[in-house]
């Protein structure tokens, strides 16, 4: 293969694509440290933006509140979706599929109107249930694809060969199948989480006046105009997510063998 | 299959996990139902006030606060209708709100008698149009509706005091800020064109206003409820549709910075404290109204917030502010309010002819 | 006993019908049951009338020409972000999935994925900061004096669409990435060999191998850009009205839940027309190729 020009062209297409993904980071981080909030010019270092983000109460509760749901709702996910791919029957589930599709096929607001609608005509009072339940409908969308994919590609003869040993389906599920979809579902568990802690659509929609998430407290913060402790607030998160991804990598090196 | 029997359990089964799943969605009404004990849910603007302060009277009364907050008036109706009316007992809607509320029965009258903050109220914001005894609602904060205006624009000088500053090119060519709440903004270009609001506008008056708006989009930078101070203060646009209450925050910090009350005529706007008609706490709602109208309690809020409270009390300000601190007899003499005078329908059609 | 055997018996038979049960119930109550009473919705008249006076007005209103440029609007923005996504993103798909050795790669997936953990307003939010008047960009060109006046990047369609571009871009070079990954190198080494040249591999065999992945990467973008209301609300100055904006004003702050409804379906049914008609468009030219090399 003959080096062209071309051979140069990807490689700095690449990095500056880098660059202008990282631009919004770059701005957030630095800008925590602006003591001015109301424009974008540079007064002063201050870290005070920082002790205002630990002092402030509604920070912690949107914070626990989001958790709180986060884990729920991929509790939930996981539970109702891996028994649907392992105890139903093959052709059933690939039927039912399709099912699961509409989630991920129309926009999320349709979803958040739709369930809107639903809880308003049987005067469900809104709340972290109902915030949980939406969530749990996003979540099975991602979940069910993901592990029954892993699922079709497990070794079918591992499975039949428990059986012929006398295992019952229970002990087969719990020692054979579940260890060998971790994998697929720590990844879905790990997507839907951050897509519950992240969600805002159906938050906006759902939650009601007594629940504040973390977004739509953020939401609240940024229509007002300003806060750099809403930078400051997305530096730690930054920083703690890099941390978790980094770790998570790590120990699936250390498992596997295989870098992922 | 090989039993009906089987068909008949597996219905049962249907039956049984889907009710087992609108039971654990309808958790949290049972878990509501169970924390009734002493505890009151208070709803109210997010800028005015918080749990701060409420400490001691939560001691003292050993009565629980559940704050929850709000950013538009629509808002508050969304959440009144929705969500079930035992959600919450207290609201803290605007003036052309309560008068909805009345209509729709979904506040209570109030008992003078159980609350004693009248002498301290100021005489101009009671009995107003909406609730003309104030049988309903007690004010607790109001403001003008005017421009905000950053005086560096015009070399530090004042600019003229008319609402041609957003509408006319020619006073302004600049790029201006406008309000995002069509109520405002077709409000607002009605006094501009036919001075003070008295009644239903007819639809002439409304096509004639669909026109100005349509012609003033293009000059229109950013519409905008809840970012006009932080728009003005960056410096994005010299003058802006907003409430004195938000812009004082700014005005304190920032010299150039001031409000304008237009020739034309302004706005007042006044957000009360309102009991919802399903509640049933009315003594305890009673004690945190006497406590939240103390004026020591009041001053806290003002301080931390930057609000113009109904409650009489003694605040510094500057000469820039002199016209806009007190709701005195000359400012509310030909103020006026955005009264519900334009139709649902033709809110919708104007929307959505400008914002096509 | 006579009654725990067989229970045991019926649940061993049955395990499959059982274990589905939750998660098919979950979805038809929460997905196709609101979508059900939304459409049921758009014809009741009004919000206390009764349970049987249906029409056809809703849909009347929404038909007008005013609601077609807000669904146009959408549909052109959500088409040209999903298009220019792919424009950008498949080269740098394309050159972490082949090009790059195993060592970068893990480096270059991860600092790629990063931006995808902050919060998804907060990446909007510091555009804010980037775009204005007083911004980064702004400044940084006003102060070396390369323009006199600020730009306006801020609080217009160009801005929304820009914004859109950024935030979408990781939901296009995923799936792209992941078939392209599958493609083995020896495959596009072998074609050169065989005298064709870099295009011609790219067109023919990069290409059509990676087409999967591209109409999932568009769908990925297409979809959800069509129902955007945060960026626009945040960027846009609320000059225009998008499908996700109106819907929300309709539902949370006009309290029209019937007018929302009609204008729902309408815009559902715009986005299935949309997707069906770029399905079709994908097999055509596959079929060209297809007969061009036969």
């Amino acid at each position: 293969m003959t080096k062209s020009y071309g051979t140069y062209f990807l490689p700095i297409a690449v990095t500056l694509f880098y660059l202008f993904l990282y631009i919004p980071i770059f701005v957030l981080v630095l800008f925590s440290f602006n003591d001015n909030a109301f424009t974008c010019a540079w007064t002063f270092f201050t870290t005070h933006w920082y002790e205002d983000l630990f002092a402030s109460s509604e920070v912690w509760y949107a914070l626990k509140n989001s958790l709180v749901i986060a884990c729920t709702t991929v509790f939930l996910s996981l539970t109702i979706g891996s028994t649907l791919v392992f105890f139903g029957s093959r052709d059933v589930v690939r039927r039912l599929q399709i099912l699961f599709y509409g989630s991920l096929a129309m926009p999320e607001i349709v979803l958040a109107v739709g369930l809107l609608s639903l809880f308003s005509f049987f005067a469900v009072p809104l709340g972290s249930m109902t915030l949980i339940v939406g969530h749990t409908l996003l979540g099975l969308g991602y979940v069910i694809p993901i592990v029954y994919s892993r699922f079709i590609e497990l070794d079918q003869s591992l499975i039949e060969a428990s059986y012929d040993l006398g295992a019952t389906q229970r002990q087969t599920f719990f020692s054979i199948v579940l260890p060998l979809l971790m994998p697929a579902l720590l990844s879905s568990g790990l997507l839907v989480f951050i897509i519950s802690l992240d969600d805002f659509i159906i938050s906006f929609f759902c939650a009601g006046a007594s629940v504040q998430t973390l977004p739509l407290y953020i939401f609240a913060v940024i229509r007002t105009g300003a806060s750099p402790m809403i930078n400051a607030l997305s530096t730690i998160m930054l920083m703690f997510s890099s941390f978790f991804v980094l770790l998570f990598s790590f120990l699936h090196i250390r498992r596997t063998g295989i870098p992922q | 299959m090989k039993h009906p029997s089987h068909l008949v359990a597996k219905i049962c089964i249907v039956g049984v996990i889907g009710v087992s799943i609108i039971a654990f969605v309808s958790l949290g009404r049972v878990t509501q139902l169970f924390n009734q004990g002493k505890s009151i849910n208070v709803l109210v603007w997010g800028q005015v006030l918080d749990k701060e302060f409420l400490s001691d009277f939560e001691q003292e009364t050993g009565i629980h606060v559940n704050m929850s907050y709000f950013e538009n008036n629509q808002e508050l109706f969304v959440k009144l209708q929705s969500t079930d009316i035992h959600d919450y007992d207290l609201i803290m809607p605007s003036d052309w709100a309560v008068e909805l509320l009345i209509q729709h029965n979904l506040i209570k009258k109030i008992d003078h008698s159980k609350v004693d903050v009248w002498n301290n109220l100021y005489p101009t914001l009671c009995n107003l149009y909406y609730d003309p005894a104030n049988e309903y609602s007690i004010p607790y904060f109001w403001s003008v509706v005017g421009l905000g205006v950053d005086t560096a624009y015009w070399q530090g000088q004042m600019p003229p005091a008319t609402w041609g500053l957003i509408f006319d090119q020619q006073i302004m060519p600049q790029r201006v800020g406008s309000a995002e709440d069509p109520r405002v903004i077709i409000l607002t270009a009605a006094v501009y064109l036919f001075g003070h609001i008295q009644k239903q506008l007819t639809s002439d008056q409304m096509s004639k206003i669909k026109q100005l708006l349509i012609q003033q989009k293009r000059s229109v930078e950013i519409y905008t409820d809840s970012r006009s101070e932080y728009v003005l203060a960056s410096g994005v646009v010299p003058v802006i549709i907003a409430l004195s209450g938000d812009l004082l925050k700014i005005m304190k910090r920032f010299n150039n910075i001031n409000f304008i009350i237009p020739k034309e005529g302004a706005f007042a706007l006044i957000d009360s404290f309102a009991i919802t008609a399903a509640t049933k706490k009315d003594d305890l709602i009673y004690s945190f109204l006497n406590y939240i109208f103390r004026p020591d309690v009041v001053k806290k809020y003002v301080d931390k917030f930057d609000f113009f409270p109904a409650v009489q009390i003694d605040v510094e300000y500057d000469d820039r502010f002199e016209q806009i601190t007190k709701p005195t007899e000359t400012l509310f003499k030909n103020i006026n309010f955005f009264k519900n005078v334009v139709s649902y329908q033709d809110l919708n059609d104007l929307l959505i002819a400008l914002k096509s | 006993m006579k009654i725990k055997e067989t229970i045991n018996t019926f649940i061993a038979e049955n395990t499959s019908f059982i274990f589905s049960v939750p998660a098919v119930l979950w979805q038809l109550l929460f997905l196709y049951v609101p979508l059900f009473l939304v459409l049921y919705t758009s014809f009741k008249r009004a919000a206390d009338s009764n349970w049987l006076d249906l029409t056809f007005d809703h849909y009347r209103t929404v038909l007008g020409s005013s609601y077609f440029f807000i669904i146009g609007r959408s549909v052109c923005i959500a088409a040209g972000v999903a298009f220019l996504c792919l424009l950008c993103a498949y080269p740098v798909a394309y050159f972490l999935a082949l090009k790059v050795n195993r060592r970068w790669k893990n480096v270059l997936l991860f600092l790629l994925t990063l931006p995808f953990w902050t919060n998804f307003l907060i990446q909007i939010y510091s555009w804010v900061f980037v775009l204005d008047q007083n911004g980064l960009i702004n400044m940084m060109l006003l102060k070396l004096d390369i323009i006199k006046e600020p730009l306006h990047m801020i609080n217009n369609t160009a801005a929304i669409f820009f914004v859109m571009l950024y935030y979408y871009l990781p939901f296009m070079i995923m799936p792209l990435y992941s078939i392209l990954e599958k493609i083995q190198y020896e495959l596009l080494e072998a074609s050169m060999d065989l005298g064709a040249t870099h295009w011609q591999t790219f067109k023919r065999i990069t290409l059509t191998l990676s087409m999967a992945g591209i109409k999932t990467g568009v769908f990925l973008v297409f979809v959800p850009a069509f129902g955007e209301f945060a960026i626009p609300a945040i960027i846009g100055g609320g000059h225009h009205l998008f499908v996700g904006s109106l819907i929300s004003h309709y539902f949370l702050i006009a309290r029209d839940d019937q007018l929302g409804a009609a204008f729902t379906m309408i815009s559902g049914l715009v986005l299935l027309i949309c997707a069906l008609f770029f399905n079709w468009f994908c097999t055509v030219p596959l079929q060209k190729t297809q007969k061009e090399s036969a």
